[in-house]
């Protein structure tokens, strides 16, 4: 049989070959299309205004974050852009890096069925789920531009980088949910705190203030400040994004907090996939 | 020419951790009341952070097996035995604790039809995504997608979300989709259980299809009919170990003896006797020496012990042994006195040994009872088990005509009849 055909090999050991599962995850890279089409569309089925919600969720989000924090707390009345963009600005990265959070947090729950039955890289379901999250925020800058035609305000031209910077914004959220999504396996406690999370993040992050207007409250040296620059891993992206899309003299690129965020994006890298490679070897003998 | 090994599993184990005490804990909450639940939560987060104790459980230990390209192999084994933790380590949804295993070509792993099949997208979009979960390209789906249509007799249902669907179509659906993959190696397991009677002589005749064109395929079922239709090679499974691998009948055999319970060490005691019995004498024990497993290479002697306590005196009792085959046909019944006196409260012990038996591969349950007397006087019984112990004739020698015995042969292996004059008229 001199034209057999190269047969794919594979070695199945105890402990596992990494090289080989980065081969398979890019192998998989269609099923990773297939997922996040699934997701995409099982999300809006059977829904009377369908992707609409893409666009009204986000909506009543800067409703209620325009009224807590513009008209009960008075931020945002420095500037002359409209606070109603400058929050939607905020809820557009944030929204992406809380669902990218959330779904690869839930990945060992959510997948449990499908991973107790057939083999696939493991990530390639938070990142199946990641592309979808990223589709629904492309979806939600209708509601900008909306906004933004109403309101009659013209962004900078750097709103295009804006759509770049989506891909760290929602890696963050899946590489530091792959990290908590490790420890759900034993700790289904961790399930129950992701929402409350989340919640509490949309307003201790740079969502519907800037790190300017804090460093103006809180002053530059104070240790809250401190905790809100450093110690939030989404500060520094949230604030780029506002940048890219705010046009505003006194509101720079803060270059210092996007490196910030770099390092938190390599920092949860490492440790996320480390410890979600560590979890999926034997998850399924566990749930 | 020797075929190429596909599978190749060298010493492979899969440990299980599982948590001792687990009943103390049940009662735990049985007795939680509100009042004191926060403790509990206390202690329970208490035992989590600390560890329970954890025991070891093998599920797999030391299997090495070779696979080669075509061979249709049955894995069998009563529940428990340890298939399914080897296919899920073949099909790597769990990684084997020890040893390895090498797979050369694609693998699809059947362990449930329509797995990931999802209840809101139509049948067409579960078609693509079920391929993709097995490994398929679009443009692969897409160029089978008639034959995967036809196959599963959805027809125009096919738009609908499968949610929709009887089970019955769901089924046809997720088999069609696995049907169709032809990988190198596909695992089955039970998948062909469903479905009516015609889908599933249409199955049967896919996977048929399947093995002729060279492909592998392992097949786990209870189903004996299925495994010898289809298996060229039966693979038999106890508490994690391979106990037989070989001809598919005589694989099937060692399986269907597994029902009795092939046990070396039988505590009789507790088995139910039969029949009128004097109880002068009770048997207790019985041990089948020089073996593991109850499997015997043919006319290897059969060797057994039998411990019994006196309750009375008794002269030259009689051990009466009846051998029946594992489809309670043929019968063949021995008894032979074995002792001069024996003292009510004493316990003895008799060792036996069936030698030189001419017994066919096969399996075989031996009842065992003692008493006085024989046949032609009377016998009066003093014990008697029913089935006492089981055994497996086997030969396991390539080649052999005992190893490819066929059970309607019979149960008794004679010398064949010899030629002696042979001449022309």
């Amino acid at each position: 049989m001199a034209q057999e055909p190269e047969r794919l090999k594979t070695v199945i050991a105890a402990g596992g070959k990494n090289l080989q599962y980065w081969k398979d995850l890019w192998r998989y890279r269609g099923l990773a299309w297939h997922m996040a089409r699934r997701d995409f569309t099982v999300r809006y089925k059977q829904t009377a205004i369908g992707l609409a919600w893409s666009l009204v969720n986000p909506f009543i989000n800067m409703l209620l974050l325009s009224f807590v924090f513009g008209s009960l707390a008075g931020f945002g009345e420095h500037t002359d852009i409209p606070y109603y963009i400058c929050v939607y600005a905020g809820i557009l990265p944030w929204t992406l890096f809380a669902r990218s959070f959330t779904v690869a947090a839930g990945t060992f729950q959510s997948g449990a069925e499908l991973m107790k039955k057939v083999y696939f890289p493991r990530l390639t379901a938070p990142l199946s789920s990641m592309l979808s999250s990223i589709a629904e925020t492309l979806i939600s800058y209708l509601m900008l531009f909306l906004l933004m035609g109403v309101l009659r305000y013209t962004p900078p031209a750097r709103i295009l980088l804006s759509f770049p910077l989506m891909l760290p914004v929602a890696l963050l959220g899946t590489f530091l949910g792959l990290f908590v999504a490790s420890f759900s396996i034993r700790y289904r406690d961790i399930v129950h705190m992701v929402p409350f999370l989340m919640q509490m993040g949309q307003y201790l992050s740079p969502v519907a203030f800037t790190l300017e207007d804090m460093r103006g409250k809180l002053g530059e040296s104070s240790l809250l400040f401190h905790i809100l620059y450093y110690a939030n891993p989404v500060s520094g992206f949230l604030t780029t994004f506002k940048w890219l899309i705010l046009r505003d003299q006194s509101f720079r690129l803060d270059w210092r907090a996007l490196a910030i965020g770099f390092v938190w994006l390599a920092g949860s890298a490492v440790l996320g996939i480390l410890r979600f490679r560590k979890a999926e070897r034997t998850f399924v003998d566990i749930v | 020419m020797d075929q190429q090994v596909v599978i190749r599993m060298e010493d492979l184990g899969k440990r299980y951790r599982i948590p001792v005490g687990l009943a103390g804990q049940g009662v735990d909450v049985l007795t939680d009341t509100s009042r004191n639940a926060f403790d509990a939560g206390l202690r329970k987060l208490r035992q989590s952070v600390e560890g329970r104790k954890k025991q070891d459980f093998w599920a797999l230990k030391n299997v090495s097996l070779n696979i080669r390209r075509g061979e249709s192999v049955g894995i069998i084994g009563k529940n428990g035995a340890g298939k399914s933790t080897m296919l899920k380590l073949l099909s790597r949804i769990t990684e084997p604790t020890r040893g390895r295993i090498e797979l050369s070509g694609r693998l699809a792993s059947m362990l449930e039809v329509g797995t990931g099949f999802n209840g809101e997208l139509t049948g067409r979009e579960n078609v693509y995504l079920n391929g993709a979960i097995l490994g398929m390209g679009k443009a692969e789906v897409s160029r089978k997608m008639d034959a995967i249509l036809e196959f599963s007799e959805i027809g125009k249902f096919i738009d609908t979300p499968v949610k929709r669907y009887s089970s019955g179509m769901f089924v046809r659906l997720g088999f069609a989709v696995a049907a169709h993959l032809e990988p190198d190696i596909m695992i089955v397991d039970e998948v062909l259980a469903v479905g009516d009677a015609r889908f599933q002589k249409k199955c049967l005749e896919q996977m048929a299809h399947v093995v002729r064109s060279g492909r592998t395929i392992l097949f786990v079922s209870h189903q004996m009919p299925t495994i010898r239709e289809l298996c060229s090679r039966v693979i038999c499974l106890k508490e994690g170990r391979v106990v037989f691998d070989g001809e598919t009948d005589a694989g099937i055999r060692c399986y269907q003896m597994e029902g009795g319970a092939l046990e070396n060490d039988i505590d009789l005691s507790g088995k139910a006797r039969l029949g009128h019995i004097s109880g002068a004498l009770r048997m207790s024990r019985l041990e089948l020496l020089d073996t593991r497993d109850c499997v015997y290479e043919p006319e290897a002697p059969i060797v057994f012990r039998v411990t019994m306590a006196c309750l009375l005196d008794l002269q030259n009792p009689t051990m009466m042994l009846e051998v029946e085959g594992s489809r309670g046909t043929v019968g063949l019944s021995f008894s032979e006195v074995f002792a001069g006196e024996m003292k009510a409260g004493e316990s003895y012990q008799l060792t036996m040994a069936f030698q030189g038996h001419r017994l066919a591969p096969g399996g075989y349950g031996v009842s065992v009872s003692v008493g006085r007397g024989n046949a032609f006087e009377g016998i009066s019984t003093f014990d008697n088990v029913l089935s006492a112990f089981s055994f497996e004739v086997l030969s396991r020698k390539q080649g052999e005509l005992r190893e490819n015995w066929k059970a309607h042969w019979g149960s008794v292996h004679l010398p064949p009849p010899e030629a002696l004059n042979f001449q022309r008229l």
